[in-house]
């Protein structure tokens, strides 16, 4: 694996298949942390963070426990258990340690937990096969695309607010359309090829 | 969290003991409404003392009545329904639904995992206590997305391989857990086995509309079978994502305005 390709893999992650636009992963957090914008770029950081940490985690656990053993249909517990200790791991630990950080991302963690997009690039790399450096990668830059959807998207609800719609429109639906306008967008990336 | 669970708490506790008298009253009304030739002479007070003796034979803190199984069952249809209400495992409507075959697979398949992991957490409820119940919650609902898993790779091939990785990530669809947290730990096997039927119906219902209306204009078919003939332009974007998003704005807003006229007409 070169670094081009690597640097490939990473902007096709964050641009063109985009978690929450191409894949549609992650769209509950999306949807749920998405009022405001300090409040999405915080859970975007933190379903990041998760996303490398899970991959980075994943990887050895599949090649040197899964795989010799032979019980690779055990995998969706097995990442899923990971995902939930995990969590609750780094919760606590940036309670004691950093308790800045613990107020901006921490508070967040638990709800990381039930997002499709962690347990799904997990899945992904495994379907895909990637070996330990293209996971994490593909992992960190998935978490970035997830972010920059929900920041754009959050910015596009607040000014949502202040827009006059039909009654049954209000609220969640006029959002879910605004959301299939950035996704009708984000698809002007599908053209692009790199390498 | 911790907080949530402090009031989930609460709320239970005060559901053992507030509640109980006034779902037993309703019952009893109920049961009055029945059987018309006790309902004039059979006094509140008689009606308290009798009750006891036949809800022990019952046991459950919540009684599943009539009333109730129709209220749990509006609930996950459409008050509380799960993709167009509570806005929860949208990944996989949104994913899957490109087809209704798919659509149907999908729901059934979380069906399945929502009743029985509705009806372990409520059999667990009393016998597990504080943090560590999220985590066997969660061992749970993954052991049962990956039986459901096999068992469809063995079943239906076909349907299996065309679903992909969204048949282990109903796993952290957030109804499956929303509702063992929030609904089947405080309430009766039977009831929660109800709720786990009624929002997986709920499920399946949204998903098998938005299934039937993306496959019929975003390609021009329905269940693989031609409909429209070889003149029909399909609508190619409803297929994408982006259609996604927008069939499912269009029904959230129906959704929303069914909730509204359904609330002025109890008022």
């Amino acid at each position: 694996m070169t670094l081009f390709q690597l640097v490939s893999l990473a902007i096709s992650a964050i641009f063109v298949q985009n978690f929450v636009f191409a894949y549609t992963l992650g769209v509950d957090s999306f949807l749920a942390a998405s009022s405001k914008r300090d409040t999405a770029l915080c859970m975007g950081l933190a379903v990041t963070f998760m996303m490398g940490l899970a991959c980075v985690l994943a990887y050895p656990i599949t090649t040197f426990l899964l795989q010799p053993l032979g019980v690779e249909y055990m995998r969706t517990p097995v990442y899923f258990l990971m995902i939930a200790v995990l969590a609750r791991l780094v919760e606590w630990l940036l309670k004691r340690m950093i308790p800045v950080l613990y107020e901006t991302l921490g508070l967040y963690l638990p709800v990381v937990i039930t997002n499709c997009a962690v347990l799904g690039v997990v899945l992904l790399n495994t379907q895909n096969k990637f070996g330990f450096a293209e996971s994490a990668v593909y992992g960190v830059c998935s978490g970035l695309g997830f972010t920059l959807a929900i920041v754009l998207f959050a910015s596009l609800r607040e000014r949502l607010e202040f827009v006059e719609c039909p009654e049954a429109f209000q609220g969640i639906p006029i959002a879910l359309v605004a959301a299939g306008l950035l996704a009708m967008a984000c698809m002007g990336f599908s053209g692009l090829q790199i390498g | 969290m911790s907080a949530r669970r402090k009031k989930k708490k609460k709320t239970a506790k005060t559901g053992s003991t507030v509640g109980s008298p006034s779902v037993q009253q309703r019952s009893g009304t109920v049961r009055a409404a029945v059987t018309p030739n006790q309902s004039v002479s059979v006094a509140p007070a008689v009606k308290n003392e009798t009750r006891p003796k036949k809800d022990s034979q019952t046991a459950q803190p919540k009684k599943l009545d009539r009333s109730r199984v129709r209220a749990i069952f509006l609930d996950g249809l459409l008050l509380n329904n799960p993709v167009l209400t509570l806005m929860l495992g949208l990944c996989s409507a949104l994913a899957v639904t490109t087809t209704l075959l798919n659509a149907i697979g999908m729901g059934i398949a979380t069906t399945l995992v929502l009743v029985i992991s509705n009806v372990a957490a409520s059999f667990l409820q009393k016998r597990i206590s504080g943090s560590l119940r999220l985590f066997v919650h969660i061992a749970v609902i993954a052991v049962l997305v990956m039986g459901v898993d096999l068992l469809m790779q063995a079943l239906t091939p076909g349907l299996s391989k065309s679903l992909g990785i969204f048949v282990p990530l109903i796993a952290v669809n957030g109804i499956i857990l929303a509702r063992a947290e929030a609904f089947a730990s405080g309430n009766a096997l039977g009831a929660a086995a109800w709720d786990g039927v009624s929002m997986g119906v709920g499920y399946t219902v949204v998903l098998c509309i938005m299934g039937t209306i993306r496959e019929l204009l975003g390609a021009g078919t329905l269940l693989g079978h031609s409909v429209f003939g070889s003149g029909f332009q399909p609508v190619l974007y409803l297929a994408l994502p982006c259609g996604g998003f927008f069939t499912l704005a269009c029904l959230a807003a129906l959704a929303q305005h069914l909730k509204r006229r359904l609330g002025g007409k109890r008022e």
